[in-house]
């Protein structure tokens, strides 16, 4: 018994010492990555292609509520309770967000895909007719568009348990127009630019982790912010990540995220449960700024427990979005004459064997728009000559008049 | 004796009214019964039917008030002189919103017949009295005139610019006027055109340039007042006065920039460019997106030919010209002309000049053209009721 006891407090000293010989350079700085944590994190590129389901809860604590603009909190916990399901195969990828209603709102479905040509987004309320926001028309409406059409830094899918798992997945236009596999975030920030400040052994609730320190410039909008990422590793599941803090240059904390309750799944240790403490809000224009220097207690706490993970590769039409509903709304804009997000609007006819009746005469008035547009510019520039020579014509006319008139008397 | 008590402004502008308002409702319960609409709708009662479109904010507006969202279509763009009536009906009659709005709507119209023929009677040189009738036939048989019939703020705007122009035709002291270019300000945005008249009116009035700068500092805000409590009342809600203007750019396109709006403003690009397309679905006088630019056309035209003869006085031609010009400038450009055929309807005016061509014309002639206008009346009221893009 004593013994147990004993080996039992001795196990974290015991680890601890393992990983101080594994870890040549301890607080050092520009340290580099161990190997092992190197080819540890190499590892998530081999990610295979997972679908996760998950429930995120927004809790505002009181000091948020207090600190945060009404407006801004709203937002920050408009979805309150929602279940979320990303799913990524051979560099599609497809993300599904559900909410339940709250009170006058009805339950809502969000669902963005890339199948790597097109872009779909799907909701399941349509914003039409008369009022636009209070009575939604519970009808589908989807919108399709190319790649090559949108903004490279915009950005659809919501990653959060991703994010908060370190597991790096793209979201950004760009990112999708390239060939992309999963990446540890330690990884990629290395990858950016980001250095290694310092490898350290370290205790977190008794459990003997490694403490990897990495300094990276963040890009937001026209700036570069300086981060300190802490990743607090762990050794007996493969260095997964148990719990992430970002800083600030000012050495505030702007985020811990910490994960547990890890599965094993191709070989890599993902957790099921996240919990997110958020201490700055995204302000108005989207930047993040600190809005309380009272950081002894998060803004708001963020909650992501896994419901399931699917590792059955999806068939690859599952990453398209195909709505036949009649009545359902459609912006499609995936036709090579189209030049934007915004293509032909139609409706699914209540005969499907109608559709292609129906695109086809919105395309030809699309294009009729197009052609108008080229044949409007001669007719625009002999609009402006003749206004020119009427304004010419008036003025000569009254001036002669006026001239008659002084003449007259 | 009999011809004399008919032609008595009140008899006659009710008579006319009631008779030009029965079309619209017939071709309305036509489109209602017969005409299938292009996309499937929820069904609707007959009176229902008459606040599609902007009709239907100002239902919204009168039952649940105002609402502003910057990322998509807010009620703040529909001035609120007509919803408030229309909820002050509803509290009055215990009616719903679209049977309030259109008693104001037709209560409305109606008195702007009757001021109508008076306002005719008192023109100068004094037209004649099929002349006065026939002007008040086109105002209540020209195609679009049809919104006047249905839960649009057209009525109760054409109400108050025709006060406005009795108003200075008698005399009215200016304070008098200018409160109801406050109301009409109020009650459209175009409603600031009737500044203009306002100011001529003033000097006018005025023996010297100091008087009418003090008149016009103690008038401007009476003018303004219905856009000013509008401003204010949106500051307060909403924490912006402009959001009935912001709210604007989710209606149509938007500008690539300004130089390419004024251009295409100064060649007249949005009257024309629709007929560049080649419509799939062919051209077509039903065809309201291209009804819109002509009809807004023509009334410009006849706005012309009315002060180049000298046939409107400068109030008419300057309130005519606002009430044409604002939209075209402000809206045009965006909206692709859309709805200017409804904006050119209110221009008063233009039914002057009509009148007195159609009392040129020989009596059979001017039936006919009347009577192709009824058609048009018809016609297009049907379509509306049944569902069609009619705005």
């Amino acid at each position: 018994m004593v013994v147990s006891s004993l080996v039992y407090r001795l196990i974290p000293a015991i680890v601890a010492c393992l990983i101080v010989i594994e870890v040549p350079r301890l607080n050092a700085q520009d340290a580099d990555l161990p190997e092992s944590i190197r080819l540890a994190h190499a590892r998530y590129a081999d990610l295979p292609p997972l679908a996760v389901t998950w429930t995120q809860t927004t809790e505002a604590t009181p000091i948020g509520r207090e600190k945060i603009a009404a407006d801004v909190l709203n937002r920050v916990l408009s979805d309150g309770s929602c279940v979320h399901q990303l799913a990524f195969r051979d560099g599609r990828i497809y993300m599904r967000h559900e909410t339940k209603g709250v009170s006058s709102w009805p339950p809502s479905t969000d669902e963005i895909a890339f199948d790597g040509n097109l872009f779909y987004a799907a909701h399941n309320l349509f914003y039409a007719g008369v009022p636009r926001s209070r009575e939604p028309k519970d009808r589908l409406y989807l919108r399709k568009w190319l790649l090559k059409n949108d903004d490279p830094q915009a950005s659809y899918f919501q990653n959060d348990y991703f994010r908060a798992a370190c597991v790096r997945l793209p979201v950004q236009i760009k990112e999708l127009a390239a060939s992309w596999h999963p990446q540890s975030e330690l990884l990629a920030l290395l990858a950016e630019g980001g250095r290694v400040e310092a490898v350290s052994p370290t205790l977190t609730n008794g459990h003997p982790l490694v403490l990897v320190r990495v300094a990276a410039r963040r890009l937001q909008e026209n700036d570069a912010l300086s981060r300190r990422y802490d990743f607090y590793l762990d050794p007996k599941r493969g260095y997964a990540v148990g719990r992430l803090e970002i800083r600030d240059e000012a050495d505030s904390l702007l985020s811990r995220s910490d994960c547990t309750q890890f599965e094993q799944l191709g070989g890599l240790w993902i957790p099921r449960l996240c919990r997110v403490e958020e201490y700055t809000v995204a302000g108005t224009q989207g930047k993040e700024k600190p809005i309380s220097k009272d950081f002894s207690s998060p803004l708001y706490v963020k909650c992501l427990r896994v419901n399931a993970f699917d590792t059955q590769p999806w068939p690859e039409d599952r990453f398209q979005l195909k709505y036949t509903t009649p009545g359902a709304y459609v912006n499609d804009a995936s036709f090579p004459e189209i030049s934007g997000r915004d293509g032909i609007f139609y409706q699914i006819p209540a005969n499907p064997q109608r559709l292609d009746e129906v695109i086809a005469v919105r395309r030809a008035f699309y294009q009729a728009w197009m052609n108008a547009e080229k044949k409007s510019r001669p007719l625009r520039m002999l609009f402006l000559v003749l206004n020119g020579v009427a304004l010419a014509g008036l003025g000569v006319y009254f001036f002669v008049r006026r001239r008659k008139k002084a003449s007259c008397t | 004796m009999m011809a004399a008590w008919w032609s008595k402004p009140l008899p006659l502008g009710l008579l006319l009214y009631a008779l030009t308002s029965g079309i619209v409702v017939l071709g309305a319960s036509f489109g209602h019964q017969f005409i299938t609409p292009p996309a499937e709708t929820p069904e609707q009662s007959f009176h229902e039917k008459f606040s599609a479109y902007d009709g239907g904010w100002y239902k919204w507006i009168a039952t649940n008030g105002y609402q502003y969202d910057p990322n998509q279509q807010s009620s703040t763009a529909f001035f609120p002189l007509y919803p408030l009536l229309g909820a002050g009906m509803m509290r009055l009659t215990n009616l719903d919103a679209t049977w309030a709005l259109l008693i104001v709507s037709h209560t409305s119209l109606a008195a702007a017949f009757v001021v109508a023929a008076i306002y005719l009677h008192g023109r100068r040189p004094k037209p004649d009295r099929s002349t006065v009738s026939l002007t008040l036939l086109a105002l209540g048989l020209m195609p679009a005139t049809f919104f006047f019939r249905m839960t649009y703020s057209e009525s109760i705007f054409l109400l108050l610019t025709l006060l406005f122009l009795l108003g200075i035709q008698r005399n009215w002291p200016l304070p008098v006027v200018s409160l109801i270019a406050g109301l009409s300000t109020a009650s459209r945005p175009v409603g600031v055109g009737l500044l203009v008249p306002l100011v001529i009116y003033a000097w006018h009035l005025s023996p010297h340039p100091r008087a009418f700068l003090t008149r016009m500092a103690l008038s401007a805000p009476l003018a303004c007042c219905g856009l000013i409590a509008y401003v204010a009342f949106l500051y307060v809600q909403f924490g912006d006065p402009l959001v009935f203007a912001k709210t604007q750019i989710h209606w149509g396109r938007a500008a690539p920039s300004l130089t390419t709006k004024l251009f295409a403003l100064a060649s007249y690009q949005p009257i024309w460019e629709i007929f560049l397309w080649q419509p799939p679905a062919g051209w077509s006088v039903f065809a309201w997106e291209q009804v819109n630019p002509v009809y807004f056309a023509i009334s410009v035209a006849v706005i012309v030919f009315g002060a180049w003869r000298g046939r409107l006085n400068i109030y008419e031609t300057s309130l005519a010209a606002m009430l044409l010009l604002i939209p075209y400038l402000t809206r045009g450009y965006e909206m692709n002309m859309a709805s200017s055929a409804r904006f050119a309807a209110v221009v008063f005016p233009v039914y002057l000049i009509l009148g007195e061509w159609l009392s040129r014309l020989p009596p059979a002639v001017s039936a006919v053209v009347l009577g192709i206008s009824t058609f048009f009346l018809g016609a297009y009221s049907a379509l509306f009721a049944g569902g069609y893009p009619i705005f």
